[in-house]
């Protein structure tokens, strides 16, 4: 009998042979340690995140059960809050919108590979991916750059995981509640100014206009400072590992770095830096011939889902020629993710920059380190070397 | 809140009230409606959501921004009066907007 265990390291290190004898042997898979229920295959997933009536997110997107410091948000909502709750922030998050953003990204993401330039190492996680989303999300939101080092440092706390320990560290705790504590000041004195064009604005204005409450205004701040601080930023680590281990597509992509948006989505789909989300059943529901009891947690699978034999052709090679955008990286439907042109926007601009600094590369695999977490899979370290072009 | 019509490929009709400003794409979604898939959830990035707007609102709603347009030139089935319906809030005054359903891929 298959076992999934998503607390396990071996399961971390390299979930899809577990993925694929899932998706083979119990499409609809129970886990009696940890009680719950898992689908695999793309359409089950599909299908799943599709129907929110019965596997809602209201009760958190997690396998556990939600930590105290949760406010609700546009994750952990179901329409017709949810729909409320994105319309205050979907319009900023439209590609159009977006796209005036390159010029900042651009010149963050040169700034912070500049102490790297002359040396040949870099460590694409520490020095880098780990550091641009959070930076952009920092001037979006309007914050003060002064405020980006101990910013940096509450969210990094708060996303940290040390083996063993389920949830949050105590580290972490402390660093929610200090961002929490920031944010409380941040409606308090931004609401007393004449509003601008960053998020925060638009947050005080759908609370000032009673579209959104106080408490969603702070759970809005507080997934806006993790919005792809952790996805993202896997998710550039992810592909430039995968690039690595694939050198005749790295060389594709260098020869014409135009084919990077491309491997970024190949990316999502074949390594998601989103491996797992929950729902909770509303009733008992059937899926393959079993009964899923309501009240039950139900785990969706997008790391399998994105290796399914029965929607890819060779669904276990890396080939960015593929029709692209047709996976569920960010997810499906209603809660697909709202930052998602901003994630393809960050990590096409992260890789043009960090290719024209490197060429080829040697990835450091020996001290490479990986997160461990249920949700999200990829690098905490991923040192790397490259040539420094003689001047 | 305004109230909308769907209507199916088949013809089926649809009475729906949209009671949060939804897009014309939640609106399909929330009420499980065939024929709209809204993969991206309306970030303008999958072409999932493509309907048909009844001759007599064509020219009552927005016009479509140039990305939408771009991501129309693309679609299988277009017709002059395609749009796509995540860019379309269905905001109070569009009580009575008719929207054709493609058919369920
Ligand atoms: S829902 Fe994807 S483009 Fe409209």
């Amino acid at each position: 009998m298959v076992e999934f265990d998503p607390y396990s390291y071996a399961t971390h290190q390299n979930p899809y042979p577990i993925y694929r004898r899932l998706r083979d042997e119990a499409p609809l898979y129970h886990n009696e340690k940890y009680d719950f229920w898992a689908v695999s295959r793309f359409e089950d997933c599909k299908a799943v995140l599709k129907n929110f009536s019965v596997f809602s997110s209201a009760k958190g997107i997690e396998l556990q059960g939600r930590h105290d410091v949760a406010y609700s948000d546009v994750m952990t909502t179901d329409p017709p809050h949810h729909t409320r709750l994105r319309h205050v922030m979907s319009e900023l998050f439209q590609p159009a919108k977006i796209a005036e953003l390159e010029q900042l990204i651009r010149s963050t993401a040169r700034s912070l590979l500049a102490p790297c330039r002359g040396s040949g190492r870099i460590d694409m996680i520490a020095d880098y991916a780990g550091r641009l989303p959070m930076l952009i999300m920092c001037r979006l939101l309007g914050y003060p750059p002064e405020d980006d080092a101990r910013i940096m440092k509450w969210t990094n706390d708060a996303v940290h995981t040390e083996e063993g320990v389920q949830g949050l560290t105590a580290a972490g705790i402390e660093g929610l509640i200090n961002l929490g504590k920031y944010n409380e000041n941040v409606i308090a004195t931004r609401s007393t100014l004449s509003l601008s064009d960053d998020l925060v604005s638009h947050l005080i204005e759908g609370l000032q206009g009673g579209r959104i409450n106080h408490l969603e205004t702070m759970g809005y701040l507080q997934l806006l400072a993790f919005a792809g601080h952790e996805t993202t930023t896997k998710l550039m680590g992810n592909a430039v590992y995968q690039l690595w281990k694939h050198p005749a597509v790295l060389q594709d992509v260098l020869d014409d770095p135009s084919l990077i948006g491309a491997a970024i989505e190949e990316t999502l789909r074949y390594d998601s830096s989103v491996q797992l989300q929950a729902r909770t059943t509303t009733r008992d529901v059937e899926m393959h011939g079993r009964v899923v009891p309501a009240g039950a947690k139900m785990a969706v699978l997008f790391g399998s889902a994105g290796r399914d034999e029965r929607k890819y052709e060779r669904p276990d090679v890396f080939d960015i020629s593929r029709n692209s955008r047709d996976h569920i990286g960010f997810g499906y439907g209603l809660h697909s993710c709202l930052g998602a042109p901003l994630a393809r926007l960050e990590s096409r601009i992260a890789l043009e920059e960090f290719f024209k600094m490197t060429g080829r590369y040697e990835v450091d695999e020996a001290n490479t380190r990986i997160v461990h977490s249920a949700n999200v899979h990829g690098f905490n370290l991923l040192p790397l070397s490259f040539t420094v072009p003689a001047r | 809140m305004a109230k909308v019509t769907y209507v199916e490929a088949t013809g089926v009709p649809h009475d729906i009230s949209a009671d949060y400003h939804e897009s014309v794409m939640e609106g399909a979604v929330i009420n499980s409606l065939p024929g709209m898939e809204g993969m991206c959830g309306g970030m303008l990035s999958c072409g999932t959501c493509h309907c048909y707007i009844d001759a007599a609102w064509v020219d009552r709603l927005p016009p479509p921004s140039h990305e939408e347009r771009a991501m129309l030139e693309n679609i299988e089935g277009r017709r002059p009066n395609s749009r796509l319906g995540c860019q379309i809030r269905i905001t109070d005054d569009l009580t009575g907007l008719v929207i054709h359903l493609p058919p369920e891929a």
